[in-house]
């Protein structure tokens, strides 16, 4: 087991993070930060990483189509190479596939979406969020590890410039791929980036009928808020885009203020609103759980308040 | 004709968990099993393919004897035949493991042309097992389905990336892990209940599988576990509509997004 901590996201503003969180917890063991880039990759900075934290960077050499089952075709044989202590990956969904496929071929250990790492006496120490967040697990090993890691979970930061600066090319050979990419499909998309918003007016199933997100809007614009919305109103009734469904599979956001307007508080919601500085709720149904993870429960009913706070803010201005 | 099998998880019912906070723990007592919501989705996904070409749906899943609910609701669903790895309960094994022995599983059930599960289960969100047991099996994996379907030996799926949607194929047998909206699982009636509970229903322990208890023992499991602080203030108002609105237009005044 080499002294290394390998790094890899197909985003490049997640690479950014965790190369910053390596440098940080090497200190304690001396190990080396390594970034991997694939070579069909023009977007990425080779001096943008090394910035960050990457003392080492291994450019794999890809001439096909870019897929998981190549990638991670590619980051096994590496893996297998280097056999590094610690390897994480950003936890998206495709680094999610990726970090199991590569944990089950050569036999590492991986734990998901960590929130806390540590090196500890050359001991690698684990945090995790279960249970929709509502327990946070802790794992102690001496390694080797794979970790995937959540966007924004760690900062970017620029570091004090690395001693060593190596980049090493990589080639190897890949197996036919199985898994073939036919087509992209467009999708509606806002565009819209709910995970960056400062103010978020947030709607579920205490909404009637699509026609009134109007309502909702209206407000939103008013204070300068983005619009956003629980899983089902996305995902089943569709009245929403996708990318603008905060909760455990979805979004998740740190606003400075989330209003909450008839969401019952499902804890997979509740685990997208941690991030929240102050959250306000309002919900006709005082038992409704989203109460207990507010700042400020109004109980009520929305359809009487906005309308009314609507008309109160217009007659300020 | 299309062979499934399909992997299901019973997990404790993640909205009714309450939490211990001075012993940092879960309180479970009385929270009832469920399967996990993507897996049922995957079951009946499985079984519409078994309506359209014909061919058996087969569930494996390991756990402790308490998971045959899990399994008997599927079999209701509509699959044909349970099987369950028993005696290893959710806490004792990590994803590899369980990846490990569901794969054991599959190699003794022997053909199949797809494997389904679940894209992730709500208690620890990993979304980790489907693909470990591709990989483990040598078949291609295709992760986060919304949609899919059969085209001959083709498995084509939708893939949901965010930005825009992927279209994939592979040749089977292949494993496709799918999100909880692929289908709505139906309602089984009394009568499917009533057959489900005739259906075969095969019980393994890890002798069956060709693996031993040094295999359970490889797990990374949790070294301590605690409850995160909820630093939410729980303010509460009740009152006239017109109170309620001086509240929020407070906070949006403080905020400074209204003058």
């Amino acid at each position: 087991m080499s002294k290394e901590i390998l790094v890899y996201s197909e985003d490049k503003d997640v690479t950014l993070e965790l190369l910053s969180k390596a440098l940080e917890i090497r200190k304690d063991i001396d190990a080396l930060v390594s970034s991997i880039v694939l070579s069909k990759d023009y977007a990425v900075n080779l001096d943008e990483l090394h910035q960050h934290g990457a003392e080492r960077i291994y450019i794999l050499d890809i001439r096909t189509h870019i897929t998981n089952e190549i990638v991670s075709d590619l980051l096994v044989k590496l893996v297998k190479e280097r056999n590094p202590m610690l390897f994480l990956i950003g936890a998206t969904k495709d680094g999610r596939e990726i970090a199991s496929v590569i944990s089950a071929k050569l036999g590492i250990r991986y734990i998901p979406d960590c929130i806390g790492i540590e090196l500890e006496d050359s001991n690698i120490k684990i945090e995790r969020s279960v249970y929709a967040g509502n327990l946070i697990n802790v794992y102690i090993t001496h390694g080797p590890l794979i970790a995937s890691i959540p966007p924004k979970v760690f900062e970017a930061k620029h570091a004090e410039v690395p001693a060593k600066k190596e980049i090493i090319t990589v080639k190897y050979e890949v197996s036919e791929p199985k898994v073939n990419v036919i087509e992209y499909k467009q999708k509606e998309v806002t565009g819209l980036n709910i995970e960056n918003a400062e103010v978020i007016i947030s709607v579920g199933r205490g909404l009637a009928k699509k026609e009134d997100i109007s309502m909702i809007k209206e407000l939103a614009e008013l204070i300068g808020a983005q619009v956003a919305c629980s899983r089902p109103l996305a995902t089943d009734l569709k009245w929403f885009p996708e990318d603008q469904y905060v909760g455990l599979s979805g979004k998740k956001v740190s606003p400075k203020l989330y209003i909450a307007l008839g969401i019952s508080g499902q804890v997979q919601h509740l685990v997208g609103i941690k991030g929240a500085k102050f959250v306000v709720a309002v919900n006709k149904d005082e038992n409704a759980p989203i109460f207990k993870s507010s700042d400020l429960g109004l109980i009520g009913d929305m359809y009487e308040i906005i309308p009314k706070l609507i008309e109160v803010i217009k007659s300020k201005r | 004709m299309v062979e499934v099998i399909v992997c299901v998880k019973q997990v404790l019912s993640v909205a009714q968990i309450k939490v211990d906070r001075e012993a940092g723990k879960l309180i479970t007592a009385g929270v009832p099993k469920v399967i996990s919501e993507s897996d049922k989705s995957a079951v009946e996904q499985a079984v519409r393919l078994k309506e359209k070409y014909g061919g058996k749906v087969k569930i494996v899943s390991v756990g402790s004897d308490e998971a045959r609910e899990a399994l008997r609701e599927s079999l209701a669903i509509g699959a044909d035949e349970a099987y369950l790895l028993t005696n290893i309960s959710n806490e004792r094994v990590d994803g590899l493991v369980t990846a490990r022995l569901l794969a054991s599983m599959i190699r003794k059930i022997g053909k199949y042309d797809l494997i389904l599960c679940g894209d992730a289960s709500e208690d620890l969100y990993a979304g980790q097992v489907g693909p470990s047991v591709g990989a483990i099996l040598g078949i291609p994996v295709i992760t986060y389905a919304r949609y899919l379907e059969v085209k001959g030996d083709t498995v084509r799926a939708e893939r949901d990336l965010g930005k825009s949607i992927q279209v994939v194929e592979a040749k089977m047998p292949s494993l496709v892990t799918v999100v909880r909206e692929i289908c709505e699982p139906r309602l089984p009636t009394l009568s499917a209940i009533l057959t489900a509970s005739r259906k075969p229903f095969i019980k393994w322990d890890l002798n069956d599988v060709g693996a031993k208890e040094d295999d359970i023992k490889e797990s990374l499991l949790p070294f301590k576990s605690y409850v995160p602080k909820t630093e939410r203030r729980q303010e509460i108002i009740k009152g006239q509509t017109d109170e309620l609105v001086k509240a929020l237009l407070n906070v949006l005044t403080k905020e400074g997004l209204v003058k």
